[in-house]
């Protein structure tokens, strides 16, 4: 559980770091779990040089320790405290992270209320690959505000692009962008609001990161207009990166997370509101196509 | 001069650094003006503390070049793009540190419009004094937010849960070289980590003109402040020099400061 402290710091920057939450002997165990899923990817099974992110998702019998960090207590816990035990785990994702990222809030509808909460197994600063993030920047007059910053772009991965850009030398680089390095070691997490403006400067190839996403229960009619575009942009990301990943498009959500052998009450209450959403409809391959 | 991608940085993140504002011929001076006011400095008015801080005007005789950057156009002319045509320059300071950090705060309470431009005489980073700021805690929304955050040099919490040091606390570096320029609005939540015991900072400072009720109250309430402490020797809030006030050179600029400054109560009464 987070302290009173530690919820107000998160509801006023935006994120948290919490260190040391998982043992050494765990993030081994994650790291053979990754080891096998990415000799499985394009960038895996290739001889080539070429480097892509590589992203799959964590929640099927090839990953069962990483897939059960979802409803790990460690975890949960923190979410509870965050969103009163009313919230969703619809997601856990590997990835091996490639070059830097740029500035963009993960939801740009502030009526969308949800959290990442983030693992990296390497350690990581501000200058080979840590999460910057803008502090505050999840809530508004600042979110909006950072929107007329403009900011230099060179590679654009088709999925976060928000900022205002200028490449013709004006723009702010990522480095230029004033923000909160998250100065992290395997075994920290990095909790924050899907809002909050954040990017990656400098790192290398294969920097692997697992992430776990929750979203609060809408109680609002523009919360609940928020969640279901969230519902959309969620199957078509994570369509996009399969097919990057494994170059076809599969279910996020394997069959034996789904059919839930342990008759978990959490895992069940979540998996009827994602079916619900339509979380488990398979992305429209045309629609994907026609985007590249 | 700002551009207008600077102006919207400054006003969206609360500051901006700009590189080499001053030239090493500039920069000279200012050490040996630096210097000389250290020099005169009763020791007797430290001011104690986490920062160990000694303030000093630089209004007066011994500084005229340090003094003549409040009028100057590459500064006033940045303070006119950010706050007016009537912006007003209001003060110029010296400050010594040798503390170990000084605690996250403010400048001023709401309403209270303008900024400082802030000159640091030796290279400085996160680790070693530069200026942390929180960007974008300018807002009065989210300032208001940072105020429950419990802060271990501010409000300290019970032994178990005392609150965040001021390394603890987001922040973005201001790292700056000497001659650079960090520029932040008042509101800003500032503070700084570390550094050497010899840590010189140079400061203009600036008020926006009040327009609306709220600002004329603030205003008002900020001069009754300073004229309380007036007399406090502990305190950065300092008499205006006579030699500055006579304005030698008859600055339009400097006169149009000064008047405001005798409008609104911060100059107690027109020298002898």
């Amino acid at each position: 559980m987070l302290t009173e402290q530690q919820i107000t710091q998160f509801h006023t920057f935006g994120f948290i770091l919490l260190k040391n939450i998982l043992s050494e002997e765990e993030i081994q165990r994650i790291n053979t779990e990754f080891d096998v899923k990415l000799a499985s990817t394009l960038i895996g099974k290739s001889d080539s040089e070429k480097t892509e992110r590589m992203s799959w998702s964590s929640l099927g019998p090839d990953s069962p320790f990483t897939s059960s960090l979802l409803e790990d207590s460690r975890i949960v816990s923190i979410v509870d405290s965050l969103y009163d035990e009313d919230y969703y785990g619809i997601s856990c994702n590997a990835s091996s992270m490639v070059g830097e990222t740029n500035w963009h809030p993960d939801a740009d509808n502030l009526n969308m209320h949800g959290l990442k909460v983030l693992c990296y197994l390497q350690p990581l600063n501000g200058n080979n690959g840590a999460l910057r993030v803008i502090p505050g920047s999840h809530l508004n007059p600042l979110h909006d505000d950072i929107k007329q910053i403009e900011m230099h772009e060179p590679k654009h991965d088709g999925l976060t692009h928000i900022a205002a850009v200028n490449d013709d030398g004006l723009g702010l680089k990522i480095e230029e962008v004033p923000a909160c390095a998250c100065s992290i070691n395997p075994g920290d997490l990095v909790v924050f609001d899907f809002r909050l403006w954040h990017a990656s400067l400098g790192g290398s190839n294969n920097r692997r990161m697992v992430s776990m996403i929750f979203i609060k229960n809408a109680r609002t009619l523009e919360e609940k207009k928020a969640v279901n575009q969230s519902v959309l942009k969620s199957r078509r990301n994570r369509a996009i990166r399969a097919k990057a990943a494994f170059g076809k498009l599969g279910s996020e959500y394997h069959s034996d997370w789904v059919a839930n052998p342990d008759n978990n009450p959490r895992r069940q209450r979540w998996i009827d509101w994602m079916r619900e959403k339509g979380y488990f409809e398979v992305y429209d391959a045309s629609v994907i196509e026609s985007k590249n | 001069m700002l551009t207008k991608q600077q102006i919207h940085q400054f006003h969206t993140f609360g500051f901006i650094v700009l590189k080499n504002m001053l030239r090493e011929d500039e920069l000279k001076i200012v050490n040996e003006e630096f210097e000389k006011g250290y020099a005169k400095k009763d020791r007797s008015e430290l001011i104690a503390g986490a920062r160990v801080q000694l303030n000093w005007s630089n209004l007066e005789p011994h500084s005229p070049f340090t003094a003549s950057l409040l009028e100057d156009k590459r500064f006033y002319g940045i303070a006119q793009q950010l706050w007016g045509e009537d912006v007003v320059g209001t003060n110029s300071q010296s400050n010594h540190y040798a503390g170990t950090r000084s605690p996250w705060h403010p400048d001023v309470g709401p309403n209270t419009h303008g900024f400082k431009f802030t000159f640091y005489l030796s290279s400085v980073d996160a680790e070693s004094g530069a200026l942390r700021v929180i960007p974008g805690s300018h807002r009065p929304e989210f300032s208001d937010m940072i105020r429950k955050v419990r802060l271990r040099d501010n409000d300290p919490g019970p032994p178990e849960d005392p609150g965040l040091a001021v390394n603890e606390v987001p922040f973005c570096s201001c790292d700056s070289e000497p001659g650079d320029a960090v520029l932040f609005n008042y509101l800003t939540w500032h503070g700084s980590w570390h550094g050497s015991k010899d840590r010189r900072m140079v400061s203009l400072q600036y008020y926006k003109n009040p327009k609306t009720q709220e600002e004329i109250e603030a205003t008002r309430d900020t001069a009754k402040h300073i004229q309380e402490h007036r007399k406090d020797k502990l305190t950065i809030n300092r008499d205006y020099p006579d030699f500055w006030l006579s304005n030698p050179n008859n600055s339009p600029v400097r006169a149009r400061f000064i008047k405001w400054l005798r409008e609104w109560g911060y100059i107690e009464s027109i020298p002898a």
